[in-house]
């Protein structure tokens, strides 16, 4: 909970909504916590009062480290600042939603393509839900280079994007700390080529080779998660319940997938992309005899309800569309998908370059007869009831019906979640499609098992007992000596696909300023806190696209942070030089050196 | 899914130190003459176990609801304990060992377990049921208070806020301890301290019956002191959860005598709780029907 100034009309009447709902003065509970807060934490009037959200160490310790080091340094300048430790659900929730928060620190999801940056940073997804902008940052001429980075493609595209990294590094709309190794363990008796993917990556699956000689597919895989999200919620548009997930990623196969870095067709069979003005359109074709889950044919016209969907999950019954908060940068891509026939269908996407465009094809593919049930209007948790937004976005899909290679089994809440090999997914039919080989055997095993266990110190323990296979996620420095010691088991290390960060939300004073979020940003020792806090297991970042190719040589990381370095050395803040920072921002300091709010 | 090695381990375990203090401080004789009185015994104290069973029923019912409902409530009192009192656990667990760690693991999971269970077994042994009536009522306000505290206030433990200045003791060198004591209560209930509030119950009844059970005082005090230097050293609970486990614990006690310190009262409430206790046994299965019901519908 932050300071009473701070939550705004609408958060207010919301906490009094739900308290009333439940029968429960919750709202009049607020103001008095708070008062208890400012008592034992004795900050002055007029002090500078920050809340850095995070999640608890046992969801992420390493997000809890670095935002417990903000906060100390944020105090050594003279703010008051608090941490606040919700679960990731509620963090979700409050950052992505709500927009009920001042800082918070945690990860980013998969950085496939600078076209990511476009639904975070531009101006016109300010207000929506997701990963949309949540900082509510505004800057014309990042979004200048954002449009530019759409329409462009090769060398021109390459310099647009730096231009693009160059702004937004001075600007700091969000303080970029570290890129964390992906570390996972696994079993080595029962499968094979768990090194060629990371497992939140739901390409691994389809890497896997059994151990045994005589081609059997193995009765069952058996992963572990900290993760209870998939045993309570498979709706691929949830975006409280979704980072990276595999799982429903296996359950719902999109049109292509990325695979040795060229887009393979997965549910296409074939596609040509033509440029035509400014636009660029495609015409896809399926694979012949597609089905659902539950035996239904798997057409164009569900492929067509998909992007409508996608664009407005009310389908125009609502005042305002009310779009997919996941897949949203790639469905807006698209303003047109119409069915030319059973099989085909022709994509249109409006100012883009083909380069571009072609990631519309890896949003996955949903059944029509089932979510156009769905586009009802509804008033989810986090509206204060005057809003209303699709049942789509709301529904737990509790029997996920899709086309991946897996089909859903069973669940048990919070603690387990079973899916099923799908034997009529087209990897699995007699004849193999031309896919890439790594791929074309389908999936080695007959079930896929997830147990949700309580941390990674007990999926290694697990693990070692051969009640489990693999982690699915990806688990933390200090479980890696556990890995081992046990020569049963073995450690894979790869590169980062998220991105640890700092979020400002740009609409509490004063974090709308460019010079107090890069004050703040200079507050933490990327190196230090990728050598101490993720044992060496992290490199610390100085743009958004860190560790992709996109990074112009003048914001790689040479030592130090290129735009936003440190004030200090070896992670010990140079409290004088950083008070100095914040003063040229244009704050003020107070009697025994707080940090004023003006 | 508690894994039932673990469950099998910590039942042998206890059932071997009861029955060995069941032999050395209830003794023989009084363990005999018990055996008659079993039957009789049951139907007298019913009212009571039936009232603490379904304290623990609701709780363990309501533990997922609850934890949603703190959400809504959103009161979050972790900054304010430590606001209070800073890096106090991350002091106390540096001036641990290793050794220190083992016992304290133990004594945090099997001592616990052990402290609760064995005086239900002596009270039984005894010719006045008082003090085995004061047990029940007070481990019932203990958990249906303690339950109430972790629906309104959301804290999470000292484990959690500063994993760099002090370690999951427990989880850290016994990972698959957590996948027992996460299927009982959530990360978010660390205030109060049940395991504190409970030994202190113990201890206080404890110390009633020393004239009876002299071995029991001397053995549960420092059985109690060190489950609840166990919780804080472990990581897992605040010093200001222990403070209100304390509290926690003598008033239960407190109450379970103003109710009973009097005839009438008394009455009153053995009349209530086997009405409640019978009623609820008539319906719990249709509510119970209806809760799964719902709740697979929810989620």
């Amino acid at each position: 909970m932050t300071q009473g100034r701070d939550v705004s009309p609408a958060g207010v009447s919301r906490r009094a909504l739900l308290g009333a709902s439940a029968g429960l003065a919750a709202a009049s509970t607020a103001g008095c916590i708070q008062q208890i807060g400012r008592l034992v934490g004795a900050s002055a009037p007029g002090q500078l009062s920050l809340t850095v959200k995070s999640v608890p160490a046992d969801a992420d310790a390493v997000a809890t480290r670095m935002a417990r080091q903000l906060v100390k340094h944020l105090e050594r300048v003279g703010v008051d600042a608090q941490i606040e430790l919700q679960p990731p659900r509620e963090l979700r929730k409050d950052v992505l939603l709500d927009g009920e928060y001042d800082l918070y620190v945690g990860r980013l999801p998969t950085r496939a393509d600078p076209d990511m940056l476009r639904p975070l940073l531009h101006s016109v997804f300010e207000g929506e839900v997701g990963w949309q902008n949540p900082f509510s940052f505004t800057d014309i001429a990042v979004d200048d280079h954002l449009t530019a980075q759409r329409r462009t493609t090769g060398v021109h595209r390459e310099q647009v994007v730096a231009d693009l990294q160059r702004e937004v590094a001075s600007k700091q709309p969000f303080g970029t700390l570290v890129v964390p190794n992906e570390i996972w363990a696994t079993r080595t008796d029962r499968f094979t080529g768990w090194n060629r993917y990371s497992p939140t990556d739901p390409r691994s699956y389809f890497a896997l080779e059994t151990r045994g000689t005589d081609g059997t597919a193995e009765p069952r895989l058996r992963v572990t998660t900290t993760n209870v999200a998939p045993t309570r919620n498979l709706n691929p548009l949830a975006v409280q319940h979704r980072m990276q997930d595999s799982f429903t990623s296996l359950l719902y196969d999109p049109l292509a997938r990325r695979i040795d870095g060229e887009l393979t067709p997965w549910l296409a069979q074939d596609w040509s992309w033509q440029q035509a003005g400014a636009d660029a359109v495609a015409t896809v074709q399926l694979r012949p005899s597609l089905t659902w889950h539950d035996g239904r044919d798997l057409t164009a016209s569900d492929v067509a309800f998909t992007h409508r969907f996608l664009d407005d999950t009310l389908l125009g019954s609502g005042e305002t569309a009310a779009p997919s908060p996941r897949f949203r940068g790639r469905s807006s891509l698209v303003d047109e998908v119409t069915e030319t026939g059973d099989r085909t269908v022709r994509f249109r996407c409006p100012d883009t370059s083909v380069e571009v465009a072609t990631r519309t094809l890896t949003v996955p593919v949903l059944p029509e007869h089932v979510w156009s049930q769905q586009t009802v209007p509804a008033s989810p948790a986090w509206t204060d009831g005057s809003e209303t937004t699709s049942a789509a976005l709301t529904w737990p899909n509790p029997k996920p019906v899709g086309s991946g290679a897996v089909q859903f089994e069973g669940r048990a809440d919070g603690e387990s979640l079973v899916l099923t090999r799908f034997d009529d997914h087209f990897l699995h039919r007699a004849t193999t499609p031309a896919v890439p080989d790594v791929v074309a055997d389908g999936l080695a095993f007959e079930q896929l098992s997830v147990r949700v266990v309580p941390s990674d110190h007990a999926a290694v323990q697990l693990l070692s007992a051969d009640q489990a296979d693999a982690t699915a996620m990806r688990i933390a420095p200090d479980s890696v000596p556990r890995v081992g010691q046990d020569d049963g088991l073995e450690l894979h290390v790869a590169d980062g696909r998220e991105l640890y960060h700092v979020g400002f939300n740009t609409q509490r004073p004063p974090l709308g300023n460019p010079h107090v979020r890069r004050a703040i940003v200079r507050l933490l020792d990327k190196r230090h806190m990728a050598k101490t806090i993720f044992d060496g297991y992290a490199q610390p970042a100085s743009t958004p696209l860190a560790g992709t190719d996109w990074v112009p040589t003048a914001l790689r990381w040479d030592g130090s942070d290129p735009e936003v370095p440190f004030v200090g050395d070896d992670g010990v803040l140079d409290e004088e030089l950083a008070r100095e920072l914040f003063r040229d921002a244009g704050l003020e300091y107070g009697d025994e050196g707080r940090l004023l709010d003006r | 899914m508690i894994p039932t090695d673990l469950l099998l381990r910590l039942t042998f375990i206890v059932g071997a130190l009861l029955a060995l203090s069941a032999v050395t401080i209830v003794g023989r004789q009084r363990l005999r003459r018990l055996r008659g009185r079993l039957r009789g015994r049951a139907r007298t104290l019913s009212p009571y176990v039936g009232m603490l069973v379904l304290v623990l029923g609701v709780n363990s019912v309501a533990r997922d609801m609850g934890t949603a409902l703190s959400w809504v409530l959103d009161w979050n009192i972790t900054g304010a304990i430590y606001a209070i009192e800073g890096e106090f656990v991350a002091t106390l667990q540096a001036a641990g060992s290793p050794a220190v760690t083992t016992f304290l693991s133990a004594i945090y999971v099997y001592g616990y377990v052990f402290l609760l269970v064995f005086p239900i077994l002596a009270y039984l042994a005894l010719d006045d049921l008082e003090p085995l009536r004061h047990l029940f009522l007070a481990y019932a306000f203990n958990y249906a208070i303690g339950v109430a505290c972790y629906v309104l206030f959301i804290a999470y433990g000292p484990r959690n806020l500063m994993p760099e200045l002090v370690d999951s003791l427990l989880y850290a060198n016994w990972p698959r301890s957590q996948l027992l004591t996460s299927a009982v209560n959530s990360n978010t209930n660390v205030f109060p301290s049940l395991h504190t509030s409970l030994s202190v119950t113990v201890v206080l009844l404890a110390y009633r019956t020393r004239r009876t059970y002299p071995a029991w005082l001397a053995l549960s005090v420092p059985l109690a002191a060190s489950v609840v230097v166990s919780t804080m050293y472990l990581g897992i609970h605040w010093g200001v959860d222990v403070v209100g486990g304390v509290v926690l614990g003598i008033g239960s006690l407190y109450l379970a005598d103003y109710l009973t310190d009097d005839g009438g009262r008394q009455r009153w409430l053995e009349r209530t709780a086997g009405r409640v206790v019978a009623a609820v046994r008539t319906r719990v299965q249709q509510w119970h029907a209806r809760l799964t019901d719902s709740h697979s519908r929810e989620s």
